[in-house]
Formats: structure tokens, sequence, C-alpha cells
């Protein structure tokens, strides 16, 4: 197994050096470059400063070198410095990822807490109400634009009965009261769209262990059709299910940009989102950059639970 | 291609050709079979109805509208429904119906060409891909991967970001949103086609083929592309919704369209300042969003029911 | 003394079917005795593993029906029984063997996993208890080295070696009545024998009654008593194994033996049967086996025949023998 990871672990170099380059290219492509910015709109154009200024930037070196270091001094951790605080870029990363990481779990946690029964009892009971229901809603769960579905949740719950505040954040480690106030409405946003999603999977796979063979082995052999339902059945439906779940909670993680610039979420998201709004490409870069590797490392994550929980896919 | 291979071409062409009148009857069959096999769904019907009237509508936008949608007109701004104007007006006194529909108009425009060119550069790639093996596909899939670790909107927000550094504006605007929305679609695509074709190059009919003499690109063109086509079509309605999604959130971000071209995502984020003053403001594009989505989901997955022959007792 | 175990009056199946309705059993009565094997043979669609699922209840019941018919299992019908009831037959008193192994048993649970639940629901045993059972019935089948196997999944045993497990399951809770539906089908010729072999070997020991499911007649007469021969939902021929083969009296039987190809040299071409089985959906009116038929009568076309008894034990369905009575 070991051989395996580290074999997945190779593969990684390639597809992280292609995230690099895509990024770097982002930068390189804009107009100008950031002498302009630095320099200003009053322009200070004197073509003495300029160069000192394309020195002390390494603007006078060839792409790659400039890829090259880049790119080095990104893996040790040092992504420049944003050009709005002027604080190190990797300072902002770091205070916006656990928001977004916080939410994204949650929301996927609630969703999946519902979505799993929902879609299991959906399956077993084919073809009744509950199953036309859970499939109608989740039909229409996944139609909805999450953002429509969270400004009517804010609509409703925070302007019309004034449960909830309508955008903020609070530390769970500081003030886990308050904290949950802010987490119910931008967690429901995510989770209901998930919900709908996981359930429709979650039915699906199941419908399609229940027709396999060993589920009427199971009840020959005398055994409950509970069991046979929640101990044979679900376990084989739920391979499919984790694992796409998985994929989708890292996609989540650079999903979450419109929620977060809704509820005022101070995460990576709502960071990158103002970053390009206010021109700050350092931290856009490494932004991206950043939940790219960590999407990269998640799949992999993924990867090995799916060969965990399915004997039948060796480590090959 | 090398020469004995371009001769060998050529001559199957030439046979082919007679071919192809039979093929095009054919054709013509199997849309007439696929009509019967649709009303077999539930689900497609009533898809199919809804996307017929989606279509319906966005081409006939000139016709049953009678506003402009850009023009403003400040005396009846954030009107409620009513005789004079279907949906109401928004902020700028525009009537809500006609932006809709032009902006409708322009959304499915956006994703069917988005999604047209994810085909077309994702079936060659994922087939040859798939088709040479080895080092080649290798290295094909390793880019896909690479593409495919932007997660969620970040692409676009990069993509949309450098056209507005560029000073890039109009026709040309949703043009790079087209070649942004379409080459995230490319690896799904790509993917797809080179499992298919995997899993077609181990049957036994591509020997059977080899063995009559048949040469290896006729094989891949004949036998193996048919076989793409059913999970491709699935994938592709869903994406059509997703696509529209995806534009009205990067609209919403106030990235997408600049104002004032119509559009659902960027209405919606204008009604967010009204929602105590007018809600109903905010419910339209959103409706229309659920609606237009809705109809390619549903259309979808009716073509999934109907398109997997093992589904068919269910 | 012949006690009847399994005993199946007018037993009828019909499914639901979005294209429309279909009965895979019609009017299917046999009866088995203690410690008989008796074998059901027919082509695929023939209805015979659909009479299997129905003895199991293991039909299911939205589009599945039984409209008709009694099923006696030790002198009670267990159409009649309740789901609770049904249960703690199951695994206890009549077990089931399936053709594919590989998909009859669940990929993701180790051997011993799927073997100690039946044990443990239907016999009560501890964890520890049930482990040590799942060895001696591994070595029972002839699994070598059992106590390395028993973690094992059940893609890491060959197709032989499946099918022992699969054997295992179904005895572990020493049921007196064993279903095995084409057990040897999925398996490679060399390693039917041995299979076979088993089972019937299992069978005498235990003194269970078999009830082996099979379109080779080959199997049959190696390790079958009585025989019944399905076509398209119907008992067409039942019998004793030595009359069956002797003196087949139903067209269709005479087919399939004259079918077989046989290598001691008497016969010097295959003749199949002419023709292919019928769509059921649509079936023929009358006899469903008269347009194959080359004794198809008038009467055939009309009537669809019962089965009658032609000689002590042995009975037919065939209009062919009406003649003689009245």
């Amino acid at each position: 197994m070991l051989a395996y990871i580290i074999r997945r672990v190779a593969y990684l170099v390639p597809v992280l050096l292609v995230l690099s380059m895509v990024v770097f290219t982002f930068v390189e492509m804009l107009p100008g470059n950031i002498i302009d910015t630095l320099v200003g709109s009053e322009g200070v154009n004197d073509p003495e400063v300029r160069k000192v200024l394309e020195k002390e930037y390494g603007l006078d070196q060839p792409v790659y070198i400039r890829y090259a270091k880049w790119l080095i001094r990104a893996v040790q951790g040092d992504f420049g410095y944003s050009l709005v605080t002027r604080r190190p870029v990797a300072v902002e990363l770091m205070s916006g990822i656990p928001a977004t990481v916080y939410l994204a779990v949650v929301g996927i946690s609630l969703s999946m807490l519902i979505a799993v029964p929902l879609g299991t009892i959906a399956a077993v009971r084919r073809n009744t109400a509950i199953d036309y229901t859970a499939q109608v809603t989740s039909l229409i769960g996944i139609s909805i634009p999450e953002f429509w579905f969270a400004i009517l949740c804010v609509l409703f719950f925070s302007l019309y009965l004034g449960w909830l505040p309508s955008s903020g954040f609070a530390n769970p480690f500081v003030d886990p009261w308050a904290s949950l106030k802010f987490l119910i409405l931008p967690a429901a946003a995510i989770g209901f769209r998930q919900a709908a999603y996981t359930t429709r999977l979650t039915r699906s796979s199941m419908l399609d262990e229940m027709n396999k063979e060993y589920v009427d082995t199971a009840r020959s052999v005398g055994l409950s059709e509970r069991k046979v339902i929640f101990k044979y059945t679900l376990r084989n439906a739920m391979i499919p299910t984790i694992t796409i779940s998985g994929l989708q909670l890292a996609n989540l993680l650079g999903g979450t940009v419109v929620l977060e610039s809704i509820f005022a979420w101070p995460g990576i998201g709502r960071a990158i989102f103002e970053a390009i709004l206010q021109r700050d490409y350092p931290l856009v870069q490494a932004g991206v950059l950043v939940l790219g590797v960590i999407v990269v490392i998640m799949n992999l994550l993924v990867d090995l639970t799916y060969r965990l929980l399915n004997p039948r896919v060796k480590f090959g | 291609m090398t020469e004995i291979q371009a001769d060998k071409l050529a001559e199957l062409q030439a046979v082919r050709a007679p071919a192809l009148g039979g093929r095009l009857i054919r054709w013509r069959t199997a849309l007439g079979n696929a009509w019967h096999e649709l009303r077999k769904s539930r689900t497609a019907s009533i898809g199919a109805v809804m996307l017929v009237l989606l279509f319906g509508a966005c081409i006939a936008t000139p016709w049953i509208t009678t506003y402009d949608p850009i023009k403003q007109n400040y005396r009846e701004r954030l009107q409620p429904p009513s005789e004079k104007h279907l949906l109401g007006t928004d902020r700028m006194g525009r009537d809500i119906y006609t932006r809709l529909l032009y902006g409708g108009r322009r959304l499915v425009a956006i994703a069917l060409l988005a999604v047209t060119f994810g085909l077309s550069v994702g079936i060659p790639y994922g087939v040859l891909s798939g088709y040479f093996g080895g080092k080649v596909d290798t290295v094909a899939m390793r880019f896909i991967d690479g593409l495919l670790a932007f997660p969620g909107l970040l692409f676009y927000l990069l993509v949309v970001t450098l056209a507005r550094e560029w000073k890039i504006e109009g026709i040309a605007n949703d043009a790079v949103l087209v070649f942004a929305l379409g080459f995230a679609f490319m690896p799904e695509v790509a993917r797809l086609s080179r499992g298919t074709v995997l899993a077609e190059k181990q049957k036994e009919y591509v020997e059977a083929s080899r063995a009559v003499g048949d040469g290896s690109l006729s094989i891949a063109l004949r036998q193996i592309l048919p076989n793409i086509i059913s999970p491709l079509i699935v994938n592709a309605t869903v994406r059509l919704g997703y696509v529209i999604l995806i534009v009205a959130a990067l609209s919403f971000l106030g990235l997408g369209t600049p104002p004032p071209t119509p559009d659902w995502g960027s209405d919606l984020a204008a009604a967010r300042d009204y929602m105590e003053t007018a809600p109903l403001i905010a419910a339209f594009p959103g409706l229309a969003i659920c609606y237009t989505v809705l109809a390619f989901n549903l259309f979808g997955d009716g073509l999934r029911d109907i398109l997997d022959p093992r589904l068919a007792e269910r | 003394m012949a006690e009847t175990v399994l005993e199946l009056d007018d037993l009828t199946v019909r499914f639901h079917l979005r294209r429309g309705d279909l009965t895979a059993v019609d009017g299917a009565s046999f009866s088995i005795e203690r410690g008989q094997t008796f074998g059901l043979v027919g082509e695929s669609g023939s209805g015979k593993s659909v009479t299997a699922k129905a003895i199991m209840r293991l039909i299911p019941a939205p589009p599945g029906e039984i409209p008709r018919g009694r099923v006696l299992f030790e002198g009670s019908n267990i159409l009649d029984k309740s789901d609770a009831e049904m249960r703690a037959l199951r695994g206890r008193r009549i077990a089931m063997v399936f053709q594919e192994p590989m998909s009859a048993l669940n990929p993701v649970f180790t051997v011993c996993d799927q073997i100690s639940d039946a044990l443990r629901t239907n016999l009560g045993l501890s964890k520890k208890e049930a482990r040590e059972r799942v060895i001696e019935l591994l070595s029972l089948v002839g699994i070598p080295s059992p106590q390395k196997r028993l973690d094992s999944y059940v893609h890491e045993f060959s197709g032989g070696m499946r099918q022992r497990v699969m054997l295992a399951m179904a005895l572990s809770c020493n049921p007196n009545f064993l279903i095995a539906d084409e057990p040897t089908t999925a398996l490679d010729v060399t390693i039917q024998a041995t299979i076979l072999e088993l089972i019937t070997s299992m069978i005498e020991r235990l003194g269970m009654s078999l009830l082996f499911i099979t379109h080779n007649l080959g199997v049959v007469a190696h390790a079958c008593d009585r025989v019944g021969v399905m076509y398209a939902s119907h008992i067409v021929e039942l019998g004793d194994k030595r009359e069956i083969f002797a003196r087949p009296q139903h067209p269709y039987t005479v087919g399939l033996l004259n079918s077989i190809p046989r290598l001691d040299g008497q016969a010097k071409y295959l003749t199949p049967i002419a023709g292919s089985v019928c769509n059921m959906m649509d079936p023929p009116s009358g006899c469903k086996f008269h347009p194959r038929c080359s004794h198809a009568m008038d009467v055939c076309r009309r009537e669809i025949p019962r089965l009658k008894e032609i000689a002590p034990g042995h009975l037919a369905a065939c209009h062919l023998h009406d003649r003689g009575t009245a």
C-alpha cells in the first residue's frame, strides 16, 4: 500500500506543475505589471525608477526564471506581499482558510445527515409518496442557484422573522453560541444543494445495489430485512456516495466564493474575491494555487479512502 | 498518418460514400424512433416540453416583448406586476419580463456555445488519447488532471479578471466566457471519451473487425464513436444547466456581464438592495434560473433513463 | 418411509412489467420426499429459477405476484406465512445456493463475516463460536487452510472455491432442504464435476432433500432421483429419472435428449429442436410448445395440456396421450 501511495504522490507532481503554470501565466497575461500598480496612476514614469524597481522585482529576467523563482518561493510558503495590506500573503491566506473549511465541513456534514437516510428510504420505498417527494425535492434542489437560495433564506429568516443575523462571523472557539447563529444560514445554503445532490446519489447507488444478487442471498439465509438493507446493501452503496461526497467537499472549497460574499464570511473565497476587486494579484495568485493544491491532495485522500473501503480494488 | 494509412482511408471513404445516403435514412428513422422513445420516460417528456418552451421563448423574444430591456424609465421604477408590466419593473424602471427574456436568450446561447465548444475539443482529445495509449495518453491525462484541479469558480474568476483587465467588452466578453466555460467542460468530456475508447478497444468486435481487415482508424470511427454518444449527451445536457448557474453566479458577483446588459445573475445582485421594499424583483430572475436549470436536469435525467437499458424496468 | 418435504400445488407466478404482464410459472405442481434429489430441468426463461425463488419467497412483491397455488413445506403453506415466520424458515430449514457466487456473495464483507451473520442470526452463536463453526464449515466443503482463508474476501477465491463458500453458507444452519439454482453453470467444466460431487455427498451425509435446478441433462442424470422438465412456465414432464431418460413422453423432453451430443457414435447428426423459445410476453395459444413440435395437432393449438399420469409416477402434459383416455 505504501508503494501505491508513493506512486500516487509522484503522479501529483506534474499535476501540480500544470496548476502552478496556469496560475503563474494568469498574472503574466495581465496587461501592465506590478510596477504600474506600485507606481500608481500619477505615473512616476521616470525610466530610471522603473529600471530600479524592475530589478528589485526581478522583472528584468526571462519568464522561465521568474517562474522557477516564484515556484521555489511558493513551495516554501513565501507568496510575496499583499499589494493592499502590505502583509505577507501567507498570513492573509492562513486567516481565511480555517473559516472556509469550517463552513464547508459543517455544510457537507449537515447535508449527509439528511441526504443519506432520505436517499436510502427513497430507494427502499421505491415509487411511494416519500420516494416521489424526495426525488422532486432533490431535483429542484440541484436546480436552485445557491446564491438565490441564500438570499431567500436571508429574506425570510433574517429580514422577515428576525431570528438569525443576515451576515457575519464569530469564532466558534471564542463564542460558540454566536458562532452558531452566524453559521446556520450559510451552512444551510451550502447544505441544501449538497443534500439534494447526495440524496439523488444515495438513492441511485442503493437502487443499483438492491438489485444485486447478494441481497437475495442475505435474505435467503434468514437475515432480517433491516439487517439486509442497513448492514449489507448500504455499506456497498456508501462507497460511491462517500467517494463522490469527498470530491464534492474538495470542490466546495473553491465554490464558496459567492456565499462567503453574501454572508460576509471571512473565508478564503471572499479573500480572493476582494483581492480581485482590489487588483491585489499576488494574493489572488497565491490563493488559487493553495486551494488548487488542497484540492489535489484531497482527491488523493478520496482515492485512498475508496480503495480502503472497496476491497475489490487493489492498490495496483 | 503514414502514406499507407492515408491510402487505405481514401479507399474506405470511396467505398463509404454511397453508404452515407443509407446512413442519412437511418438517421431519420432514428430521430423518428427517438420521439417515440422519449415519450417512454415521464421526466424526459416534461423536460422536453419545458425546453421547447424555453427555446421557443428565446427565439421569439423580439416578437413577444414590447419594451426595450436597457432603456431606463425612472418614472416607473419598482412597480409591482401589472397589466402594463407583466412582472413589474426594476430599480431603473425597466420591464422585468423583457429583461428576463433577453437575458435568457443570451444565457442559453452562451451555454449552448460553451458546451458545444467543450465537446468539440474534448471528444477528439479523449478519443485520440485513449486510442494511442502509452506515453501520449499519460501526458494528456496529467494535463487534464491539472485543469481539473481548479475547484469551483476559481478558474472562471481568473479568466474573467483577465478579461476585465484587458478591457474586453460586449460580445468579446461573452466570447471569453464561452471559451472559459467550454474549456472547463473539456476535461470531463475527454475523460468520458477516453474511457469509452479504452473499454471498447478491449472488446471482441474490435478484434473481429481487425481480423476482417478493417483499418484501425475506421474501427475507431465506426465502432467506438456511437458508444460515446449516450453518456455524452446526458452529460452535455446536465452541463448546460450547470453552465447557466456558473454564469449567473459570476454575474451575481459583478464579474460576468457589465451592466446594463440584461443578465439574470446581475439582476439578482441588484435586487438585493431592494429586498425589503420590493422583494419580488429578486424572485423572478431566480425563478427563471430555476426553471431553466430544472428543464435541463429533467431532460438529462430522462435521457439517462432511456439510454441506459439496464434501467428499463425500474 | 416417504415423507413429503416439499409440495408445489398449482403454483403460479406473474410479473407486472411496464411492457405488459408475464406469467413466469404457470400451474407448477410436483413434490419432493425426504432424502430425495429432484432435478428441475429447462432452458433459460423456462421459469425454473423463478420457481426456486418463489419457494424461498424471494420474489419481489411489487412487480411479482403469486395469484394462485400453494407451496407446502413440511405440511404448511409458506405462502400464508408472515414475514417473520418465513425468515425463521430461511437458513434454518430451507437454504439456497445461487448460480454466480461472485455476484451472490457480498464483495465488501469477508467470508467469515457473511457466514457468521447467518450463524449468529439463526443459531444465536457468539462471535467466537461462530468463527469456529465457520472454520468447521469451510473444511467441510473442502476449502484448504480454512483458518487462513477465513478473513479473505470473495474475490480472493477462485471460481470453484467461491461456490464452496456459497455452499458452506447455505449449509451453515443445518437446513433439511437445499435448493441449488444452477450451481455449476458458471464454473469450468473440470470444476463442475467436483462441486457436483461435493453437493451430492453433503446431501447424503446430512440427510437433506435437494431441489436441483439446471439446464444440463448430464448433471441430472448423475445427481437426481426424480426429474421435472419445464418449458415456458409449465411443467411438461415429471417422473423418475430412469423412466424419463428411457421412455420420454413429451416431445420437448425427447428433443432435449436427442440434442445431446453423444460420444458413443450412435447418432450421426445433432438434432436440435426446431424454432426457438417462445416470447413469454406474447406466448402461443394452447400448448406453448406446439410451434416447435413435429407432432402438433389441432387440439394443441387450442388447449393447454394438463399433466396426466402415463405410467405409475410418470406424468406428462401432452395431448398425444389424450387419445387413450375417453
